[in-house]
């Protein structure tokens, strides 16, 4: 399922005090299979660009092309329609792109609202029009992934620690089996093992040809999972990269208020010493040691 | 040595028969920086409201500044101790930042006249004299935290508690907090902090941390001590610095780098 | 969802917005005390009530205030006014002021009817004109103070002023944050095929349910955690606080409040001593002539 976003402008309504970030001209391209991360201040506009991915919001011009299905505003879309056949009109369907497309917003833990877990990780599919059996079956396969254990399935959500109650409100989102996961910031909040375990999560759905795309502002993420970086900055893209080259622009680290992840910082040196690795291997601590490793190997 | 935080024998729970401490004994000197590093559902976010008072030991002893804490004396520590919580937005209790700020002159019946002064006074040492007449709706969480500071420092407390204040905030909002944690630190030596946390590289910076896990204090030492105990640490969901890391996996693999310094582990690397 | 505006208030810096709110609040309640005064005549009501209506003409003027947002809250009223003329025009009014018979249907129709129902009409426009002018030019945080201070006098019967007005401006201050988590919550439930909008009744009570419970648990949450930081801060409702928001009474207040009671007093004095200004004029005038 490809993204693209065309001329996309979004402004919020001038008469209100509330006028934050807006987007000017977004053009970019989503393929199949990536694994893209949103990273930018606060305010710089990724919110707002990933709200528009699944219909949310609606551009105040331009489009997002999910999959041949248009998101526009009312005006445009419906010239659009007009330039279609009536086939071709059906498949224009807002509630197919919020089913194919799972969003999971900041502190998703805050949207529970069932008596019991399995409920509300069924709620979903029940709404897109799965029977009872089938939204049930959804809802127990991806409570697995998730890792929750089957004893707390017929507990109220409300019950379970914060991690948990986390990972039921990501599963109510998996258990759509949507094509394309949009993450807001997942590992907000978490400590270290549960924000690991969480990522790996997402690789898993990654490698099992979900799409992912995620706002973070971890780079430690950036540079283990993304296949690519966007950087917003005040509703532009400034920069669209693959994750190694981010971490060459210094400026860009600069007004990110970021610092390389320390892996890349400490390979860097280690090639500017004569150490012979190469950069593109380095993702993560292990990634680091096994590249060091090699290159004694061949030095000796 | 005047003791900032005594805290002996404390025993704990939210509901019967399932303690959060047991028996919690530890002690904090004034002037210190110390860290509490915990997991989540650690218990260390209940020390820390246990401190104020905000919730109630079923049996031991808290003392802060000398002073037991009690019904008595609850109020006098309240206004020695400021605590910056987790959420930017639930802390924010006046309509603007100035208001905010003078919340607790308010509380603590500071003259009207002098209110003005002070409120300045502090917001410029966190930065937001520029923001006085903002609504919280238009700041950001950094911003909102570095308010949340300045009310607590107006009061003058000899001890600030900072329960996850960073963990919410954007790497813009958390540098914002640490380059005004560092400057308090500067400027006052007898300030006294208590850091909450579970992200070790902010552990790093501090004097002493403590690491508590299901309600107890599993080690408490200097940070470069602490992190010798890598398999502990990843069994209580820790996570521990890059150059330990690095060093005790490449001690795995046979090179032995005996160095924590990043510098001189590349030339070690290197030679 | 951001459209709402909360109290109306307007920022200018005008004369009546610099005004010490608690001025305001006494000035208007004087001015509606204003509007339901009786005078002798039907025509003198209807002169004062033109006298009324310049002065409040005068005062949106000065304060910014456009007389189309007067017209826009009284969309809201005409089915009331419309209702209320129908039912005055079917009971049998005062016979004094005289009737005319409905096109020979033998329905009488009295001209205190729609005299009554045109002095509803018109009081309705000066009482919704002035409040107007309070609430655009006053924050709403400053009419809770005003109001806290105005109602001092209740302590002594144990009336809790102070709680009252701190829960009113805490949740002034948590409307807009409780409403980007509404906006957020319906985004998230819209994602997992909630629809607000259409659906089967069913369907809708399901949307409002999966809106509201996690609305009041993070509501509850933050009330819970706002008031840890209060006590943390040394609050203590029942000790004595000072206070960092002052009104201060200035000299415009003092020609304000005066103005209004030198107004209140003559209409008053006219209303008791039944002078019909209009009829003296109109017998000047004859008299000339």
């Amino acid at each position: 399922m490809p993204i693209k976003f065309s001329h996309l402008n979004y402004v919020y309504s001038k008469d209100t005090p509330l006028e934050t970030a807006a987007l000017h001209d977004i053009n970019l391209d989503i393929i199949d299979g990536s694994f893209v991360c949103l990273v930018g201040h606060t305010g710089s506009g990724k919110s707002t660009l990933i709200q528009h991915i699944n219909a949310l919001l609606t551009p105040t011009s331009g489009s997002v092309d999910v999959n041949g299905i248009k998101v526009m505003n009312k005006k445009d879309k419906k010239g659009f329609l007009k330039s279609l056949s009536k086939e071709e009109r059906k498949h224009q369907n807002i509630k197919e792109i919020r089913k194919n497309v799972g969003l999971v917003f900041q502190f998703p833990e805050y949207q529970l609202f069932e008596e019991t877990v399995l409920k509300d990780v069924s709620f979903g599919p029940k709404n897109f029009g799965f029977s009872d059996e089938e939204a049930i079956k959804k809802a127990k396969e991806s409570l697995k992934l998730v890792g929750i254990d089957e004893s707390l399935y017929d507990k109220s959500p409300f019950e379970l620690s914060g991690g948990q109650r986390r990972r039921v409100a990501i599963a109510g989102i998996i258990s759509l089996n949507p094509d394309i996961l949009i993450l807001d910031e997942p590992t907000a909040g978490l400590d270290p093992q549960g924000s690991n375990e969480m990522m790996e999560l997402f690789n898993i759905l990654y490698k099992n040809g979900t799409t992912i795309i995620m706002v973070t502002h971890d780079m430690d993420i950036v540079i283990k999972y993304a296949t690519d970086v966007i950087v917003l900055k005040k509703g532009d893209i400034i920069l669209e990269c693959k994750p190694h080259s981010l971490f060459l622009n210094d400026e860009i680290l600069k007004e990110l208020c970021v610092e390389e992840p320390k892996p890349i910082s400490f390979a860097k040196d280690l090639i500017k010493n004569g150490m012979k690795i190469s950069l593109e291997n380095v993702k993560d601590t292990d990634t680091l040691i096994e590249e060091i490793c090699k290159a004694r190997v061949k030095y000796e | 040595m005047e003791k900032a935080i005594e805290i002996t024998s404390l025993e704990f729970e939210y509901e019967k028969d399932s303690k959060v401490f047991s028996d919690l004994s530890l002690s904090i000197q004034k002037g210190e920086y110390v860290t509490l590093l915990g997991h989540n559902g650690s218990g260390k976010s209940t020390l820390a409201r246990l401190i104020i008072g905000l919730l109630e030991a079923k049996s031991g002893k808290i003392e802060v500044f000398g002073k037991e804490l009690n019904e008595e004396n609850i109020y006098a520590i309240r206004s020695n101790v400021g605590i910056i919580f987790q959420n930017p937005d639930n802390q924010f209790i006046g309509s603007t930042v100035a208001d905010d700020i003078a919340f607790g002159l308010e509380n603590h019946q500071v003259p009207h006249d002098e209110m003005d002064s002070i409120i300045k006074k502090y917001a410029s040492l966190v930065g937001m004299e520029d923001f006085l007449d903002k609504e919280p709706t238009s700041l950001s969480g950094g911003q909102k935290q570095r308010v949340a500071i300045a009310g607590v420092l107006a009061m003058h407390p000899s001890l600030i508690i900072m329960d996850e204040s960073t963990s919410m905030l954007d790497p813009r909002g958390k540098k914002e907090i640490r380059d005004v944690v560092k400057k308090l630190r500067n400027e006052n030596k007898d300030l006294t902090i208590l850091s909450i946390t579970h992200d070790v590289e902010e552990a790093f910076d501090s004097d002493r941390i403590i690491v508590i896990s299901n309600g107890k204090i599993m080690f408490n030492d200097v940070p470069n001590k602490i992190f010798e105990h890598e398999k502990e640490l990843l069994n209580i969901k820790l996570d521990i610095p890059f150059v330990y890391k690095l060093r005790n996996g490449l001690k795995t693999k046979g090179i032995d780098i005996d160095s924590l310094d990043e510098k001189e582990m590349v030339r070690l690397l290197c030679q | 969802m951001n459209n709402i505006t909360l109290g109306k208030y307007i920022p200018y810096n005008s004369v009546i917005h610099r005004m010490d709110p608690r001025n305001k609040i006494i000035s208007m309640i004087i001015f509606m005390v204003l509007i339901f005064l009786k005078f002798s005549s039907v025509p003198m009501n209807f002169f004062i009530y033109g006298c009324l209506f310049v002065v409040l003409f005068i005062v949106m003027k000065i304060a910014h205030i456009r007389f189309r947002m007067l017209f826009s809250q009284l969309k809201a009223l005409w089915i009331m006014i419309f209702i209320l003329l129908i039912v005055n025009l079917i009971v049998p009014g005062d016979e004094s002021y005289g009737y005319f018979e409905f096109f020979n249907t033998g329905w009488k129709i009295y001209y205190s009817a729609i005299y009554n129902t045109l002095y509803i009409i018109v009081r309705l426009i000066i009482m919704l004109g002035i409040s107007l002018v309070l609430t655009a030019t006053t924050k709403p945080l400053e009419i809770t103070n005003a109001l806290e201070w105005l109602m001092k006098p209740l302590k002594v019967i144990r009336f809790p002023v102070h709680e009252i007005a701190m829960t009113i401006s805490l949740a002034l201050r948590f409307i807009p944050t409780l409403l980007e988590e509404t906006d957020r919550i319906m985004k998230a439930q819209a994602s997992r095929g909630v629809d607000f909008e259409h659906g089967s009744f069913k369907e809708k009570v399901r949307a409002i349910i999966s809106l509201i419970v996690p609305l009041f648990i993070s509501a509850f949450q933050r009330s819970g955690e706002l008031a840890d930081a209060m006590e943390a801060r040394g609050y203590d409702p029942s000790a004595v606080r000072t206070k960092y928001r002052v009104n201060k009474w200035h000299t415009r207040d003092t020609i304000c409040i005066s103005i209004v009671l030198i107004l209140l007093g003559g209409l008053i004095t006219l209303s008791v001593m039944k002078i019909d200004v209009v009829a003296m004029i109109v017998s000047v005038v004859e008299s000339w002539f």
